[in-house]
């Protein structure tokens, strides 16, 4: 499915196409009920309902213990809801989803392979030809900033580069859905913002559908086009908040825009009764 | 505020560089010092042993460092060692071979299939407490006296060594490197090359070790129970005969091939390490 699209006026072709097309993950009515051995049984999701467009990105908050992971583990298929039902690129989720990448918060490198064979291992899992594979690997080396480190295991690099290195492993198959459990949740201050640009920046060069759990605002309202607030346990959507700051946006500054500071008022108003 | 950052990190720093020093002067020397004692020591035992021996204790109870000197250098002028060398190692080579395969497989699917793991592996750890030498003679009657009832005590022994550290180290396998490679598309044969054996190289190099003498003890037992040639058979045959420099001349040669099978393993473990350094 491709448009032709007047390259001189892409924002109102690129909303027009978000309107037509079907949503890539569709949440409807999803429960998820846990039955520990020794503990009664729980909801830990009660009727969610929501939708993520083709090319949008979208971020869920929520107090810790809310669900936000397990709503992103049912989306790539590592759990089915017990009531309700989640679809991804117009299919019904039902065993692990192979469409989509996923980066969580752990980096979950293989400690035994480079860089380089870390990022080209799902493109051997894929089946795709070698000459290719090293053509995507060297580029996408370069895409996160990696030159030089190609040959060293994951425990030579610093959690920062760690990450690098996981986004790249996600972004070198090209998935139309990407997951992030809070993938930036353990780095300090500065390199979680310069690790913002850089998601920022891939998304640009080619939107995709993102769905993206933090406990941090401030990082939702720089990355998204609308948050998901949710609600403590049962976790439940409390608001959904359009993020409506222009693109493209300078994850440096943005945070000095008065807009930005509404917004986060907004959000932590809301927020702050779920704590 | 500078002037007060360097002067609280400078003593911590200068800290740092004494005791790096201290241990780069230290270990050095260290390793030539602790090779030497080591020497020593068994110089030591060997000198008291050629002493005691024929003066504290009869020269047939526990020969001498001489007499088992001049019975190597004889068995092996004539040739005869080489026999029973040659038989014991295929033995145990086949036997440890074997038992290594058996332990990781079943290791490996009953560390995967939670059923399988439930039905069998009761059934594995009541088989595992039967002393296995109480086997060997039933092992002897089924396989006959050659060798493929040695490579038959010995592969059991060794399979149980593997099968519990593979499966015990199965539990040990990161939920969120199998969901990553599950997402990829991993295959469940791609998730055992690329995920479950790179894990567990630590309990398999270690089962690896371990099996070499383990599977020597099944060897050895086997040719005790009851065999015409290798190296458990001679010691076995030479205490029979009084023969006590036959019996540590044996008894040396069954463990230098001990020796020389965990120093395979250990260069093997260089290779397959060489990602944690």
């Amino acid at each position: 499915m491709s448009f032709a699209q007047p390259t001189n006026a892409p924002d109102t072709a690129s909303a027009r196409r978000r309107e037509s097309m079907e949503a890539s993950i569709r949440i409807v009515d999803v429960e998820q009920r846990f039955a520990p051995t020794n503990r009664p049984a729980f909801n830990a999701l009660e009727a969610v309902n929501f939708e993520i467009g083709p090319t949008e990105f979208c971020s869920i908050v929520g107090p810790s213990g809310c669900g936000k992971s397990t709503v992103l583990n049912m989306v790539a298929g590592f759990l089915q809801p017990t009531a309700g039902r989640i679809e991804a690129l117009g299919k019904p989720v039902t065993k692990v989803n192979t469409e989509l990448g996923y980066v969580t918060q752990d980096s979950n490198l293989l400690p035994w392979l480079t860089t380089a064979k870390n990022i080209e291992l799902p493109l051997k899992i894929r089946g795709y030809a070698k000459p290719e594979r090293e053509r995507l690997v060297a580029e996408w080396i370069e895409l996160v900033g990696l030159e030089g480190f190609e040959n060293s295991y994951p425990h030579q690099l610093s959690g920062g580069m760690q990450k690098r290195c996981a986004i790249a492993r996600t972004l070198v198959y090209d998935p139309e859905v990407l997951l992030l459990d809070e993938p930036f949740g353990a780095l300090d201050a500065i390199t979680k913002t310069v690790l913002q640009g850089v998601l920022l920046d891939l998304w640009s060069t080619k939107p995709r559908s993102v769905l993206f759990v933090t406990h941090d605002l401030n990082e939702a309202i720089t990355l998204s086009d609308k948050v998901v607030v949710m609600t403590k346990r049962p976790g439940t959507v409390k608001a959904i908040v359009p993020i409506d700051l222009p693109r493209p946006r300078n994850v440096y500054e943005i945070g000095s825009d008065p807009r930005f500071a509404e917004l986060h008022h907004g959000l932590w108003s809301l927020f702050k009764s779920e704590i | 505020m500078s002037v007060m950052q360097r002067s609280r990190q400078a003593p911590a720093e200068s800290a740092d560089i004494e005791a790096g020093a201290r241990a780069r002067s230290l270990r050095v020397p260290a390793t030539a010092w602790i090779a030497a004692g080591r020497l020593a020591i068994v110089l030591v035992l060997l000198v008291a042993w050629q002493l005691a021996s024929g003066r504290l204790v009869p020269a047939y109870l526990i020969s001498s460092p001489t007499a088992v000197a001049h019975r190597l250098y004889d068995l092996f002028a004539s040739g005869t060692a080489w026999a029973d060398i040659w038989i014991t190692t295929e033995e145990l080579v086949l036997g440890y071979a074997i038992g290594v395969v058996g332990g990781i497989a079943v290791g490996v699917a009953l560390g995967t299939s939670r059923i399988a793991a439930a039905l069998i592996e009761p059934l594995l750890a009541a088989l595992n407490s039967i002393p296995k030498i109480a086997l060997a003679p039933l092992f002897l009657l089924w396989f006959g006296i050659g060798l493929s009832s040695k490579v038959a005590i010995a592969a059991m022994t060794v399979f149980f060594v593997m099968f519990y550290n593979v499966y015990m180290g199965m539990g040990t396998i990161p939920n969120g490197l199998v969901n990553m490679l599950q997402i990829m598309g991993a295959s469940r044969r791609v998730m055992i090359r690329q995920l479950v054996l790179p894990q567990l190289t630590v309990p398999i190099l270690a089962g690896l070790k371990a099996g070499v003498s383990f599977a020597m003890i099944g060897v050895v037992v086997g040719e005790f129970v009851a065999a015409d040639k290798g190296l458990g058979y001679s010691v076995r045959n030479s205490t029979d005969l009084f023969d006590s420099p036959g019996v540590y001349a044996g008894i040396i040669l069954l463990m230098l091939l001990v020796l020389i099978g965990i120093g395979l393993v250990t260069l093997l473990e260089r290779r397959l390490l060489r990602w944690r350094r």
